[in-house]
């Protein structure tokens, strides 16, 4: 079952240069899942080497590495392995530093990788769900910027939210 | 490429700003905290970015970086956007508003609340695992004090009934009157003039102004009641829109039904009093819907018409005077107040557009309207028009139809037949609602008692005493025939109600 057979286009391997001059080669249906690049493919369409100096090798290289899981399980779409993707990518996020989650959803950003962008907001949304908001105002060190009395008027508009 | 290193934190299109910044700012100066998390990453611009961070900042002499210090104040707009998307429901959404202003201004604004929608609406997975929680409110005649079935929370809880009330309405004494989604329409008691629109999961209310229909057709009271409202197409199609206006969000209709008659062979009309959000004014609204059955002209008022039901845009009701003809079917918001008569230069008497929609083959006519109630009952079911007819048999056996309206789009619509089952051993059963999530089950009165019953399974769970039981008469069925049913769906956004900001 080698999709790769199909077109002459998806053998393609394409040069991705990070930052720090790390490179990756990797095939070209697994960069095109990042739309960034997806859209240099296809403008100039004959550049094989991509400059990436927004994007640093260490998290380029977990990005391409999420790529080319969701490449991969894209080819054949049956029920079990969308399974797996999904088990795959509650994995990949379960164990991500702080930092490391930060970078790598500005870097998922950049390149315009959705669904990645998609799996990285959720679990930054996971981390702020059922925190009070003394509690979100401590973890991300904000400050509340409201004038005296406007944070109460908000909540006494809303009081129903707040019970 | 040092320079460029940086903006792996920072949006693209910011790029010239972080030039100028880092230019003037050749030590940490305390500005913005994104200016000031962008001059640290400038001056660590020779070192190579890894999560080593402590090991990094050891080496630069800078503060400690700390991800959660920086994330909210380098991240961007979209983000931060796409990731209060991802909260659960509006009350968390509300409550995070007071954080910061920034958050307020983002969660507060039109896009936002109509992506949010959008997005929630979007995901299959929700609505497919969990349902939506209802609350169905019990109303006997026009008794104040009434009741509410409130669906289960969690699976395994049975719903249970309580009394309820309205006391956050301005007036003590309100009647449901109808429901749309999470609204309720409510009038005064005793009086047919003054309504308002209210929700009860936020107890915001909104009192129309009075209606003046007695004045033009010396009719004090409606035969039927409908409600709907709709996010404002064209606020959600313009997404640079920045209004936080709720009226600018949500459009809706109040529909007070008047005159219903067969006026001529094949046309069914009714006159309707309509109020319209974006006048804020009542209008004459007179529409006449084609058919094919072979009727006779009847120009009677139908009283009390029961179960007006929204479902797609439309709102359903029972056409039909000794006996059910049809089902009405109309679209309130069609009606345009903005629209003008060039030869009178008045107001149109502005109809609807509508249909008429024929009973299912197999619908038992020799029901008679009148004590119908608990027999026929319309409803909607996963957004979808049910009809259900109960048909006694014999003494102790009654049968039950249940059909569902596919509506195909292109103006043709048939019913389905989802249910045929007998009850056995039954000498006494009235309907009161359909379950808004379970194609299988309705809530039935027997007995003194509501019971959730599961057509398939044949099977009767007993929720509570029917809670009018020092009305229920058993030979009349008067607590039956007079209360009236109507269920709200919890959504997660609750809708707003206009005028009533928000902010």
């Amino acid at each position: 079952m080698s999709s790769s057979s199909t077109t002459t286009t998806t053998t393609r391997l394409l040069m991705l240069k990070a930052s720090d001059g790390v490179t990756f080669e990797v095939e070209e249906a697994v960069a095109t899942k990042l739309g960034a690049i997806n859209n240099m493919v296809e403008e100039e369409g004959s550049e094989d080497l991509i400059c990436l100096p927004n994007v640093n090798g260490k998290f380029l290289g977990m990005v391409l590495e999420w790529c080319k899981k969701h490449a991969n399980n894209n080819t054949n779409s049956d029920k079990g392995n969308d399974e797996v993707n999904k088990w795959w990518d509650k994995e990949f996020v379960m164990d991500l530093d702080q930092n490391t989650l930060y970078h790598l959803l500005m870097a998922a950003d950049y390149l315009s990788g959705t669904e990645l962008v998609d799996l990285l907001t959720e679990k930054v949304a996971s981390m702020i769900r059922g925190k009070k908001v003394e509690e979100i105002r401590e973890t991300f060190k904000i400050k509340s910027d409201f004038l005296p009395g406007q944070e109460e008027e908000i909540r006494k508009k809303n009081s129903w939210a707040f019970e | 490429m040092d320079t460029e290193d940086e903006s792996t934190t920072s949006c693209r299109t910011k790029r010239s700003e972080i030039y100028a910044i880092t230019d003037h700012h050749s030590h940490l100066v305390r500005c913005h905290p994104s200016e000031e998390f962008l001059s640290v990453r400038k001056k660590r611009k020779s070192t190579i970015i890894d999560d080593h961070g402590d090991e990094e900042e050891h080496i630069d002499k800078q503060p400690v970086f700390r991800w959660e210090q920086f994330f909210m104040s380098t991240v961007t707009d979209d983000l931060l956007f796409e990731i209060f998307l991802r909260f659960p429901n509006l009350p968390f959404l509300i409550q995070c508003s007071i954080v910061c202003k920034r958050w307020f201004f983002l969660i507060t604004s039109t896009q936002f609340i109509l992506n949010f929608n959008q997005f929630r609406h979007n995901r299959k997975r929700y609505s497919s695992t969990t349902s939506v929680p209802f609350e169905i409110f019990f109303i006997y005649h026009e008794c104040p004090n009434f009741h509410k079935l409130i669906s289960e929370k969690v699976n395994n809880n049975k719903p249970k009934i309580i009394p309820s009330d309205l006391n956050f309405l301005p007036w003590p004494n309100g009647v449901i009157r109808a429901c749309f989604e999470d609204l309720l329409l409510v009038s005064h008691k005793g009086s047919f003039k003054d309504y308002c629109i209210c929700n009860p999961f936020t107890k915001q209310w909104l009192t129309l102004p009075e209606s003046t229909h007695e004045n033009t057709w010396g009719l004090l009271k409606p035969s039927g009641y409908g409600l709907m409202c709709e996010p404002h197409k064209e606020v959600r199609s313009t997404i640079t829109s920045t209004s936080n206006n709720i009226n600018d969000q949500y459009r809706y209709r109040v529909v007070l039904i008047f005159k219903c008659q067969f006026s001529k062979p094949g046309a069914y009309d009714f006159s309707a009093f309509i109020f319209c959000s974006e006048t804020g004014k009542w209008l004459e609204s007179y529409t006449s819907l084609l058919h094919s059955l072979d009727n006779k002209i009847e120009r009677r008022y139908a009283n009390a018409i029961h179960d007006i039901v929204a479902s797609n845009g439309l709102l359903y009701w029972l056409g039909g005077f000794s006996y059910f003809k049809g089902i009405v079917a109309c679209d309130p918001l069609s009606c345009d107040p903005f629209a003008w008569d060039p030869f009178n230069n008045e107001r149109l008497k502005n109809g609807t557009i509508g249909h008429f929609i024929h009973l299912p083959a197999g619908f038992g006519h020799k029901c008679r309207r009148l004590s119908s109630k608990g027999k026929v009952c319309l409803g909607v079911v996963r957004g979808q028009l049910r009809l259900l007819q109960l048909v006694k048999v014999n003494r102790t056996c009654f049968r039950l139809k249940v059909w569902e309206l596919i509506d195909y789009g292109d103006a043709t619509r048939s019913w389905l037949p989802v249910h045929e089952v007998k009850l056995k051993g039954v000498d006494r059963i009235f309907v009161l609602a359909f379950h808004p999530n379970n194609s299988n089950a309705i809530f039935v009165l027997r007995d003194h008692n509501i019971y959730l019953y599961e057509i398939e399974k044949e099977k009767y769970e007993n929720i509570s005493e029917f809670p009018y039981y020092e009305y229920y008469d058993n030979v009349n069925e008067t607590a039956a025939r007079f209360s009236s049913v109507f269920t709200i769906m919890q959504p997660l956004w609750p809708t707003a109600v206009p005028f009533q900001n928000l902010n």
